[in-house]
């Protein structure tokens, strides 16, 4: 093999104001490797890659493509030099079928159906599965970033940029996604893979480029390093690995759910027949491939979502059909992190003070002080207070007004408590990184000082340090006497930080077991449906014995 | 591609320009266009009095009288008022594009109350009558949009601005019941008709002025201190957020339509009880439409808006002065200069928003504290983006 690089950057910077993203970093990208390119949130990976495939110019440093110099202004620059990107946000048109989107922009005047034959050998010459004639709306989330992909193959690059792939898929899709790559790399490709996973950093890549706030900080070969290598790189200091597991103490269950079924928007069953209780104090992992039902089961519980049958009870009480400010009330608190990590929980152009009052601006008052009744008042003046009281709380119970005096006190006490790096309260989230955003939506949902926290993909896309930050936040939760309902996807987390997993498959319950007497392959049996262990073991394993319920009421 | 080329502009996204810098830029843009425009009148004009006779007919146009000036800030304000119940709708992304027929069916509504009751009830009576039967005829007519947007997603910016024809020709069947001479027209009613303020022109503007500088202060605190207000905005920005946190999207679009549609309503209240005292097909003025340029430019906020309306206005009077002293017998010219007017002012957002660097002034590039996070940019969408979003949405 020739040993020209493929690409090389030399000196690049790119300067956002006054803030450096990217100094002075140099980079080599051998033709056929796979670098895996590493660094925390906000450490400029993405703007790295975004002047390589022409989106920004940087203000200083040269690129080299092939050995020759290369001046990439425009996406279509990169094109001309075989570099592809794609991006964490898929840009995609939802009305398009594939082979639409795929030869958007790429020119050429041939009939649609040869297009299809087309993107049919690239996808078999290196193991996709993708139908050119399906509508990217009838896709799940893997297939569009199969379409992302073979469209920038269509277009002949040679140089792939992949940022963050895997934060999105399952772990088998992973595996495919990974068994394409290589095929890729067969072929002479050079593929640049952004990522946070370190295992995956470990499967995939021949050499590690680390960056950290912005500077390059060197590059290793894969199979010289290991994980814990690679966080002190990152994060310029060790970090021991190790998720804390702390004792739960047990009490009584906290939320039951008995013989749960609900559909999903499209009226086919998303649940069914589910029950399971958490105690005080616990964290119950629910591991499950994605879409067998955890975003229906969190939205009813939250009261989003109707349920076809079945009960939810929180204290011994049913809180079925209350509406979701009743079940908050209750302290309950829900936090999802959907995929595109923004659209739920959280106004991505409010700002943080804003956020921050979502779910309890209507409770916010005048800020009228009631009087205390002390023993000693003359019945009169009792009486008098107790009246003034009752008209002042009425008061505070209908202001048409939001606080945002209270609501910034809120925003600053979470900003401090969990150490969120913002300019300032009123900076609008979606201006925030990813683990910023993530700790804005936790830090709410604990303000609320729940009792239960249902908290799905809390980790979703983050780097090392704050999926840490995160696992804190929760075990000091959980020792505060908080039933948590942790809905996660890397089965080694969940095994490390979990005290019971129930394991869902096709929205049926495959069974419960105890985090420290499993392993990741019978997970993985449960969650494939081949294990069930409520059949095997013939008794229903999510009814606790000590339940709240009466037996008239379940 | 073997000689290597910098690119020649390069642009990048402002975030923070100081507050005076961009009104600088804003005057200026107007300033150029007003002079680019004087050059344009004079030169072609039948009986040109000049690149400062221009100036001169444009500013007496809106301020040469007592009574020019009580006429523009009547228009202002009325159109005010109307960009202000848009933007209600606006900030929780509902395109309102029916605003000339809300005001319509205000105007309507005031008018059958007129006609049918006026003179038999007492004045007071009727004014009552009027203004609930006008707020109610508007916001009936945004409702019916916003129940079908609520209930079945129907596309609102369609349903709003049909709405408008209905109104329309609802106007123009009262008028030939009423008056069956086939020309379309009514005379003003005397008869409970809303009672004169002071002497000529202001008896009739002042209503309008105090009315409508009370309903945008009122907006103003709803859309930004108040709960509905906090609602309005988190529905704008993502309607799953607004599920999540308890809110009934639903109740909450319509009741904000009726809102929306009810001070359009009150805007034909006016025009009807006490501006022209009477209605026709065209009474809507086409503030409508003009409302939703002041809104956008005003970038929401009441406050600027009602900036935005007065320069509007002004273009407007002083234009059609300028018109009749340099002798034109058609208003093309003056929409030519209406236009060449908006689009400097509208255009100067580029560069309120984006930096332009020329190839080989790198070392004039000053870095201001623009972006905090590094990997940020990524998030900002651009505005066309953005207007994408919203198109679909």
């Amino acid at each position: 093999m020739d040993e020209t690089a493929a690409l090389e950057l030399k000196h690049i910077s790119k300067y956002f104001g006054s803030v450096a993203a990217n100094k002075d970093i140099d980079l080599t990208l051998k033709r056929g490797e796979i670098l895996a390119l590493l660094g925390e949130n906000g450490s400029g990976k993405t703007t790295l890659m975004n002047m390589i495939s022409g989106i920004y110019y940087p203000d200083e440093g040269r690129i080299f493509v092939n050995g020759e110099e290369a001046v990439i202004s425009s996406p279509q620059d990169a094109f001309r030099y075989r570099i592809g990107m794609v991006h964490q946000h898929f840009k995609l048109i939802d009305i398009f079928t594939a082979a639409q989107n795929i030869v958007l922009g790429a020119g050429g005047k041939r009939g649609i159906s040869h297009i299809n034959e087309e993107v049919k050998e690239i996808a078999e010459k290196y193991g996709f599965e993708i139908d050119p004639k399906k509508k990217i709306y009838d896709m799940s989330v893997s297939e569009k970033q199969t379409v992302e992909i073979v469209k920038v193959l269509y277009r002949g690059a040679d140089i792939l940029i992949l940022d963050e792939p895997t934060a999105v898929l399952t772990p088998q899709e992973t595996e495919k996604l990974f068994a394409v790559m290589r095929a890729m790399k067969a072929d002479g490709k050079s593929i640049i893979i952004i990522t946070h996973k370190l295992n995956e950093v470990m499967a995939i890549s021949d050499r590690v480029a680390v960056l950290r706030k912005g500077e390059y900080i060197g590059c290793v070969d894969t199979a010289g390093t290991d994980p814990a290598a690679l966080t002190e790189m990152m994060v310029g200091e060790k970090v021991t690995l190790n998720i804390a597991r702390p004792k739960p103490h047990l009490e009584r269950p906290l939320l039951e759910i008995r013989d749960l079924t609900i559909n999903n928007d499209e009226g086919s069953r998303a649940i069914e027949n589910l029950s399971f209780f958490i105690r005080g104090g616990e964290i119950l992992g629910v591991a499950g491939i994605a879409g067998c039902g955890q975003r229906e089961l969190c939205e009813t519980i939250a009261g989003l979502r109707k349920a076809e049958s079945g009960g939810i009870y929180h204290e011994g009480e049913s809180i079925l059909g209350l509406s979701p400010r009743a079940i908050t009330a209750r302290g309950v608190a829900m936090s999802f992190i959907p995929e595109d990590r923004l659209g739920m929980g959280l106004a991505p152009s409010m700002s943080v003070t804003d956020n921050m009052m979502l779910k309890n601006y209507q409770d916010h008052g005048y800020g009228l002080k009631e009087e205390p009744v002390s023993e000693d008042d003359p019945p009169e003046v009792a009486k008098k207070k107790a009246a003034r009281n009752k008209f002042i709380s009425f008061l505070n119970r209908h202001c048409p007004f939001v606080d945002r005096k209270k609501a910034r006190a809120e925003a600053e006490h979470i900003i401090e408590e969990l150490d969120i790096v913002t300019p300032s309260t009123e900076t609008p989230v979606r201006r925030l990184s990813g683990g910023n955003v993530q700790k804005v939506l936790l830090g709410r949902e604990i303000l609320t000082e729940p009792n239960v926290l249902i908290t799905a993909y809390p980790v979703r896309g983050l780097d090392i340090n704050s999926s840490y930050l995160i696992y804190d936040i929760l075990n000091r939760q959980k020792e505060a006497g908080t039933g948590i309902l942790f809905i996660g996807e890397d089965l080694d987390v969940m095994l490390a930080l979990c005290d019971k997993i129930m394991v869902l498959c096709h929205g049926k319950m495959m069974g419960v077991v105890h985090a420290d007497k499993t392993t990741k392959e019978q997970l993985g049996l449960m969650m494939a449906g081949a294990l069930d262990l409520e059949e095997e073991k013939g008794k229903p394993m999510g009814v606790a014995k000590d339940s709240r319920i009466g037996e008239d009421q379940a | 591609m073997k000689n290597i080329k910098e690119p020649f502009i390069h642009i990048t996204r402002r975030e923070h320009m100081p507050l005076w810098q961009g009104l600088l830029i804003r005057v200026a843009a107007v300033v150029v266009a007003l002079v680019l425009s004087a050059i344009l009148i004079s030169a072609a004009a039948p009986k040109s009095q000049g690149f400062f006779g221009f100036f001169g007919s444009l500013f007496s146009g809106a301020f040469g009288t007592e009574r020019r000036i009580w006429l523009l800030f009547q228009n202002t304000f009325l159109l005010l008022g109307v960009a202000v119940a848009l933007v209600v709708a606006f900030k929780m992304k509902f395109w309102n594009l029916g605003g000339n027929g809300q005001i319509l069916m205000g105007c309507l509504a005031s008018a059958i109350c007129m006609y049918y009751l006026g003179g038999k009830l007492p004045d007071p009576v009727v004014w009552l009558l009027m203004l609930v039967s006008s707020l109610v005829a508007g916001g009936l007519w945004a409702v019916i949009p916003a129940i079908f947007k609520a209930f079945f997603n129907t596309n609102e910016s369609l349903f709003t601005l049909m709405m408008n024809y209905i109104a329309m020709y609802l106007v123009s069947f009262f008028i030939s019941l009423w008056y069956p001479n086939g020309t379309g027209a009514m005379p003003p009613l005397t008869d409970g008709a809303l009672p004169a303020i002071g002497e000529g022109a202001m008896s009739r503007a002042i209503l309008p002025v105090i009315v409508f500088a009370i309903v945008t202060l009122v907006i103003y605190a709803y859309l930004r201190f108040s709960k509905h207000g906090y609602e309005i905005a988190l529905i704008g920005d993502s309607k799953n957020t607004a599920r999540y946190a308890g809110i009934n999207v639903k109740k909450v679009i319509i009741r904000t339509l009726i809102l929306s549609g009810a001070l359009c309503g009150l805007v034909g209240f006016v025009l009807t009880g006490s501006v022209n005292r009477m209605v026709s097909t065209s009474m809507d003025g086409n503030m409508g439409f003009t409302g939703i340029m002041v809104a956008w430019m005003g970038k929401l906020d009441p406050l600027i808006m009602a900036g935005v309306s007065l320069f509007i206005n002004f273009l407007e009077r002083g234009m059609a002065q300028v018109i009749t002293d340099f002798g034109f017998t058609s208003e093309a010219l003056s929409d030519i200069v209406v236009g060449l007017i908006y689009f400097f002012f509208i255009g100067c957002e580029f560069f309120i928003l984006y930096r332009v660097h020329f190839a080989g002034s790198k070392n004039k590039r000053t870095p201001s504290p623009e972006i905090a996070e590094g990997e940020a940019p990524k998030e900002t969408p651009l505005p066309e983006e953005e207007g994408a979003k919203e198109a679909r949405s």
